[in-house]
């Protein structure tokens, strides 16, 4: 052996262990999931569990022969599908039928993610393109029952005395209780309904490091500025001008940040913020990026909610924030932040 | 399968990381002699000068300068002679002078069993180079945790300043940092320019040169790591074969591989082809080796939020992939310090200093 191949087979550094591997970053985030899918067991029935499974079986099972198609074997790969199919899941409803959830699931590792490359190339947070794709083909199914959020953005239905929207009849008569929508099942996706917990398990993935602190919280305080401070917009019928309102202005100020509380725990933006965004490959690299990601999806989280056009409300509104955060991976990769 | 479980690593908010000893910390007391040879003198003539003399006698400077210059002193981060950067400081107003005691490693703790067993060279040492380049202050950084003698200090007119012992602590720049932090170096300008750090060995060095008129052929080594039964300081002559060394630190048959410096940074070298050298401080030997195989980058981006020189290592990996150099130098090339955390932190086991070290080497 001459000596030059002698120094090329010695071994380069770091000579320690690492600390944390892509496999073991996988494992855990998967492990940590199990509680919403639990509780969603809890909250929703047995069935919302065998739809969870569904999905994760699905998205594992597809995983499993497309890496042995491309002969590819990459730690934590599997995992990674799974924890998708099972995030697809979370944003379902609970009364979706399985091959919704099969179908999201098989378009999220399919074209969510090996259509780009596989793990940590991909453009777009997988679970989030099988939920859009998932939306559009089967929106009435999905959209059976109202959610709180629905509810809520169907100004439409708002009656009014003078030129006062009653804000508070339909926040305190009609919507279920801000308690509920904290803790317990409430109409809307499986995982996100116990929204304490998943605050719990944000917390858990920022002390792992597998989330800095800026971005769930300058996510949710964007959507709470952004809901505060957005006008909101009444078309009349009948009559040309529309109708604008402050919420904090409109009425007394316990309503109006009842409102914002609202928009704060209903919908998917809590498990958006604390979950979803503790995907690493679709977020951006720096701190300095990731806030800005996190404004801008917060602010598109209430401009989907308050403007979307009836054309698309039907189809945008359940998953505002799903789509501000799509919309926020594919600007991450145009503007490198 | 090691679900949840917490890691070794401990992550700091203000940056950089806390490792964990590997192996066995050899104590500090313990620096015997492997060997003894002969110790050369630079000049026969040669009258020791006490450091008081030094400060502002330009006869006296030159005398200290020709004696450095002639012994062949080494920096050892930049292997540069001394002589050539104390010509080069000299044109610098050089406000403070650093002696900087943290270990690279907590297994590799030369400084310390330096400062500990010899620390009144080490402060004389200080005190000559600080009267040479006329600096205001001279300041011995070192670990919170350990139990300086303040007394020596106060003899020698040096300033003890506790410091974090964070890796890498033990680089220059790191220790500036941390100095411009706790406001004993200007905000306003680069800590490069106001201040210089010496390495306690290269101190002790100075000291026996001038004041003992004794060469530098003998050389500190902590040899430790999970690879030996007895990790231990050695006095060791310049120019003695490593394998020798690492017999007295009773070397595990099945270790695995010997590195010339630090666990996350240093360099495999080959105990059979090597020798003490003049600039040799510490060997780590590993016991069991394991580094699996590369993988797609994640994009976690814990490269960047633990890299000491605040910069994109992954995109330097990305640019010598693509062969873009000039492209690297402009993204911070030059500002690595290659301290290694960004490849032993990388999830995916990318090779990220080393690529920066091949353009280095290719500049």
């Amino acid at each position: 052996m001459s000596k030059s191949t002698e120094q090329y087979s010695l071994p380069l550094p770091p000579f320690r262990p690492s600390p944390e591997s892509a496999r073991r970053i996988m494992r855990t985030q998967l492990a940590v999931l199990t509680l919403p899918a639990l509780a969603a067991a809890i909250l929703f029935g047995l069935g919302a569990l065998k739809l969870i499974l569904t999905a994760a079986l699905t998205a594992m099972l597809i995983e499993l022969i497309v890496g042995r198609i491309k002969r590819e074997n990459i730690p934590g790969n599997i995992t990674h599908s799974v924890m998708m199919g099972v995030l697809l899941a979370f944003t379902l409803p609970g009364e979706c039928p399985w091959y919704i959830a099969m179908t999201g699931s098989a378009v999220a590792v399919l074209m969510g993610k090996r259509c780009f490359g596989g793990l940590g190339r991909y453009r777009w947070h997988p679970a989030l393109v099988g939920r859009l794709v998932v939306q559009l083909l089967f929106n009435e199914q999905i959209a059976a029952s109202v959610t709180p959020l629905q509810a809520l953005c169907n100004w439409g239905d708002l009656r009014f005395v003078g030129s006062v929207p009653q804000l508070g009849i339909y926040l305190y008569d009609k919507l279920p209780s801000l308690q509920q929508c904290q803790w317990s099942a409430v109409p809307g996706g499986l995982g996100e309904s116990c929204r304490v917990l998943l605050i719990l398990i944000g917390l858990y993935f920022i002390y792992r490091g597998y989330l800095h602190w800026q971005l769930p919280l300058m996510f949710i305080v964007s959507t709470y500025a952004a809901a505060a401070f957005f006008p909101i917009i009444v078309e009349q019928p009948g009559l040309p001008d529309r109708l604008i309102y402050f919420p904090l202005l409109a009425e007394s100020l316990s309503i109006g940040f009842t409102y914002i509380n609202y928009h704060l725990f209903t919908g998917g933006l809590i498990l958006t913020a604390c979950i979803m965004t503790a995907d690493m490959t679709s977020r951006p690299l720096t701190v300095r990026g990731q806030i800005y990601f996190a404004i801008g999806a917060g602010l598109l989280t209430v401009a989907v909610r308050l403007y979307c056009p009836a054309v698309l409300s039907a189809y945008l509104t359940p998953i505002s924030a799903y789509i501000a955060l799509f919309v926020m991976n594919t600007l991450v990769r145009i503007f490198r932040i | 399968m090691g679900l949840i479980t917490y890691s070794k690593l401990d992550h700091d908010f203000d940056g950089g990381i806390y490792l964990s000893p590997l192996g066995e910390v050899p104590p500090l007391d313990r620096i015997e002699s492997v060997t003894s040879l002969p110790q050369p003198s630079v000049q026969s003539d040669w009258r020791p000068i006490p450091p008081a003399e030094i400060a502002g006698n330009e006869t006296q400077k030159l005398a200290v300068l020709h004696a450095i210059e002639q012994a062949g002193l080494l920096v050892p981060d930049t292997r540069e002679p001394l002589a050539e950067l104390l010509q080069k400081l000299q044109r610098q107003n050089i406000r403070m002078v650093v002696a900087n005691a943290t270990p690279i490693e907590p297994s590799l703790n030369t400084p310390l069993a330096i400062l500990h067993c010899m620390g009144e060279q080490v402060f004389a040492g200080l005190a000559i180079l600080r009267n040479w380049l006329g600096a205001d202050r001279a300041v011995m950084a070192y670990p919170h945790h350990f139990t300086i003698d303040r007394g020596i200090a106060d003899k020698w007119r040096v300033r003890c300043l506790p410091v974090s012992d964070k890796y890498p602590q033990a680089r220059p720049t790191s220790i500036l940092r941390t100095l411009r932090k706790q406001r004993h170096l200007s905000r306003f300008r680069r800590p490069e320019r106001s201040a210089v750090v010496f390495d306690m060995q290269l101190l002790r060095q100075v000291e026996r040169l001038i004041l003992t008129a004794s060469g530098p052929t003998e050389r500190i080594v902590t040899v430790s790591g999970d690879g030996v039964a007895r990790p231990s300081h050695f006095i060791a002559p310049v120019g003695l074969p490593l394998k020798q060394l690492l017999e007295r630190a009773s070397i595990y048959d099945d270790a695995q591989c010997v590195i010339d410096g630090s666990s996350l940074a240093g360099v495999a070298v080959d105990p059979d082809k090597t020798i003490i050298g003049p600039v040799s401080q510490s060997f780590t030997v590993i016991r069991y080796l394991s580094r699996p195989a590369a993988q797609p980058c994640i994009r976690c981006g814990w490269c960047i939020d633990d890299c000491p020189a605040g910069i994109n290592p992954v995109r330097l990996l990305r640019l010598y992939e693509k062969s873009k150099y000039e492209l690297a130098v402009r993204n911070g090339l030059h500002k690595c310090v290659e301290c290694g955390i960004c490849s032993y932190i990388c999830p995916s086991h990318l090779p990220i200093m080393n690529a920066i070290r091949m353009m280095k080497s290719k500049e």
